[in-house]
C-alpha cells in the first residue's frame, strides 16, 4: 500500500515536472530572446520605417541606425510638422519644427526606437514567456510578453525576427491587457550601412538649449517615499545644480518601470493640499502641491503608481523625530 | 582646478586668450579629464545664452583644436565665418569646428514655473507634509532660462490628431520629463529613453484625478 502511495506521488511529481518543465523552457528561451534583441538592436545596421500609435493617433517615421561603436541613428517625422532626432553615441539632438533643438547627454547610449524594455533585471512582478510565431515588415518573427503581476505596472509584447532578434514590432498593455500604444516596422532593410547624409542633422543645429546638471545628493536625502508598490525601490537621489537646497529628485525602479519623484519648495502654494494628474501616452503625472512643497511624480507606469508615489512623499526628518 | 585656469577657460572660449597661452591650456586639458569636462559646460552654457548654435564636444576636442590651430600658423584662413565670435574668431572657430559630442550638459537652474498651471486641481486633501522650505534666492547669474528646453511643439501629426486643438506644454513638466529620462541612463539600466515624444508631440490628454 506504502509503496502504491509513493508510486503515485512520483507519478504526481513527475507529471508536474512534465508539464512545469516547457514553461520554464518558455520563459528561459523568452529571457534569451530579449537578450539578444539588446545586442542585436545596437549592433545591427538597418533603416526602415514604422507605424507608431499613441494617445489615439498614428504617426509614420523613419529610422537610420548604424551599429558599432559609436552607434549612430536618426530618426524622422514622415507625416505632420517635420521633426528629427539625431544620436552619436550618447548625445542627442532633437531637432523639432519651428522651435529651439535641445541637446541631450546621458551615460548610456539609449535607443531612439520607443517602446522597447530593458528587461535585465525583471523582478516578480512580471512574467515573461513566449507566445507564439507572426509576421511583421515581411520577416518572421516570435512574440514574447512581458505581463505584469499586478496594475502598478505595464507589460510589453515584442515581436523579434526570427533571424536577428531585431526588434519589429513593440507594444505596451496595461494588466488588463488593453493595448496602450505600439509602434510596427512597415519597411526594414537590415544589414545596410546607412549613409553620412542619412545620419546627419538636416540642417543646423542652432541655438540648443541644454537640461540642467544634475548630480547624486551629497548628504542623506531629506525625503523618503512611504508605501510605494510592490518591487519599486530608490535607485538614485540627486539634485540639479543651482536648486534650492530641499530641491530632490528621487529615481524609483522595480526592474523595468521607473518612476522620478521631485521634491520641490513652492512657497505660494495653499495651505490645503492640491492635487493633479495627466497622462501622455503611457507617461503619467501626479502633482501635490502643499504646505509649501511640490512633490510631482512621473514615469511610464498607471496613473495609481505615481499618484500612490507622489501622495507617500515624507521628509525624513519628521520620520525620525 | 585652480582659478586661474578658469579665468584662462573663459578668456579662451571667448577668443581672448593668446596663442601661446591657449596652446597651454589645451596641452592641459588633453590629460585633464576635470578641464576638459568645465570646458564642455562652459562651451554649452555660452551659447545656449547667446543662442548661438551649441555643438557637442568630442573627447579629443583639444587635439583638433591644436592641429587647427598648427594649421592657422601656416596659412591664414578666414573660411569659417559662421562659427567665429569675439575677438580671438579664429581659436573660437577652431573649437566650433571641433566640436561633434557632448559630454555633460550645463549647469543652470530651471525657471520657477507653476506646474500644469493649465491643470485644474481635481482633488484636495489635507496630507502630511514637511515644514515649509526655504527657497533659495537666485542669483542674477543663475536666471537664464536654459532649463526647461524648447518647449514641446504642438502641430499636429497625423492622422488621429485633433488639429483644432492647441496644446501647451507646461515647460517645468517638460524638464522634469527630460530629467527623468536623463536620470534612468545614469542608474545603470541603459533603459529606452522616448525621444520620440520630443519629437512627435502629441495632444495633451489630461484626465482627472482619481479621487480615493
Amino acid at each position: 500500500m506504502a509503496h502504491s502511495s509513493i508510486g503515485l506521488s512520483s507519478v504526481a511529481l513527475a507529471a508536474l515536472a512534465f508539464l512545469a518543465a516547457p514553461a520554464h523552457a518558455d520563459d528561459a528561451a523568452a529571457h534569451e530572446l530579449l537578450s539578444r534583441m539588446t545586442t542585436s538592436l545596437r549592433g545591427v545596421d538597418y533603416e526602415g520605417s514604422f507605424i507608431y500609435q499613441h494617445d489615439g493617433r498614428t504617426d509614420a517615421l523613419r529610422i537610420f541606425h548604424a551599429g558599432g561603436n559609436p552607434e549612430r541613428e536618426r530618426l524622422i517625422s514622415l507625416t505632420g510638422a517635420r521633426g528629427e532626432v539625431v544620436r552619436d553615441g550618447t548625445a542627442i539632438v532633437c531637432v523639432q519644427p519651428g522651435g529651439v533643438p535641445t541637446l541631450f547627454a546621458s551615460r548610456a547610449e539609449s535607443q531612439l526606437l520607443p517602446l522597447v524594455p530593458n528587461i535585465r533585471e525583471l523582478g516578480d512582478e512580471y512574467a515573461v514567456a513566449t507566445s507564439g510565431d507572426d509576421r511583421v515588415a515581411g520577416y518572421d518573427a516570435r512574440i514574447v510578453e512581458i505581463s505584469p503581476r499586478d496594475p502598478y505596472r505595464y507589460g510589453y509584447r515584442l515581436w523579434l525576427s526570427k533571424d536577428n532578434q531585431l526588434l519589429l514590432r513593440s507594444a505596451v498593455f496595461d494588466a488588463a491587457k488593453r493595448p496602450l500604444e505600439q509602434f510596427m516596422f512597415v519597411a526594414l532593410d537590415v544589414g545596410t550601412r546607412p549613409s553620412q547624409t542619412d545620419l546627419a542633422p538636416s540642417g543646423d543645429v542652432a541655438g540648443a538649449a541644454a537640461p540642467a546638471d544634475e548630480m547624486p545628493l551629497a548628504t542623506r536625502s531629506a525625503w523618503d517615499v512611504v508605501n510605494t508598490p510592490p518591487g519599486f525601490h530608490l535607485v538614485r537621489a540627486q539634485q540639479t545644480a543651482g536648486a534650492a537646497p530641499e530641491s530632490e529628485h528621487l529615481v524609483y525602479t522595480d526592474g523595468l518601470a521607473n518612476v522620478s519623484v521631485y521634491i520641490e519648495p513652492h512657497p505660494l502654494s495653499s495651505p490645503v493640499a492640491v492635487e493633479s494628474g495627466m497622462m501622455r501616452g503611457v507617461l503619467s503625472v501626479h502633482s501635490v502641491d502643499a504646505a509649501g512643497v511640490r512633490v510631482t511624480a512621473l514615469g511610464d507606469v498607471p496613473p495609481a503608481t505615481v499618484q500612490a508615489m507622489a501622495r507617500g512623499v515624507r521628509s525624513t526628518a519628521a520620520r525620525t523625530d | 582646478m585652480s582659478q586661474p585656469f578658469e579665468e584662462q577657460l573663459s578668456a579662451f572660449m571667448d577668443g581672448e586668450l593668446g596663442r601661446d597661452e591657449s596652446r597651454f591650456l589645451l596641452r592641459r586639458a588633453e590629460g585633464d579629464d576635470v578641464l576638459a569636462g568645465r570646458w564642455t559646460r562652459y562651451h554649452i552654457a555660452r551659447h545656449v545664452l547667446r543662442r548661438q548654435p551649441v555643438l557637442a564636444i568630442r573627447a579629443d576636442f583639444s587635439s583638433a583644436i591644436l592641429a587647427k590651430l598648427d594649421a592657422e600658423s601656416i596659412a591664414e584662413t578666414g573660411r569659417v565665418q559662421w562659427l567665429r565670435w569675439g575677438s580671438g574668431g579664429a581659436i573660437a572657430a577652431a573649437v566650433a569646428v571641433a566640436a561633434l559630442m557632448v559630454t555633460k550638459p550645463s549647469t543652470q537652474p530651471e525657471v520657477a514655473t507653476p506646474i500644469a498651471a493649465s491643470t485644474a486641481p481635481q482633488r484636495t486633501t489635507q496630507i502630511t507634509a514637511p515644514a515649509p522650505a526655504q527657497v533659495a534666492a537666485a542669483s542674477p547669474a543663475l536666471q537664464s532660462p536654459l532649463v526647461p528646453n524648447s518647449p514641446i511643439q504642438t502641430q499636429a501629426a497625423s492622422f488621429g490628431s485633433d488639429l483644432s486643438e492647441p496644446v501647451t506644454y507646461d515647460p517645468r513638466l517638460q524638464s522634469y520629463v527630460i530629467r527623468h529620462y536623463q536620470a534612468l541612463g545614469t542608474t545603470s539600466q541603459p533603459d529606452f529613453v522616448p525621444y520620440i515624444l520630443l519629437a512627435q508631440p502629441a495632444s495633451t490628454a489630461e484626465r482627472p484625478a482619481e479621487n480615493r
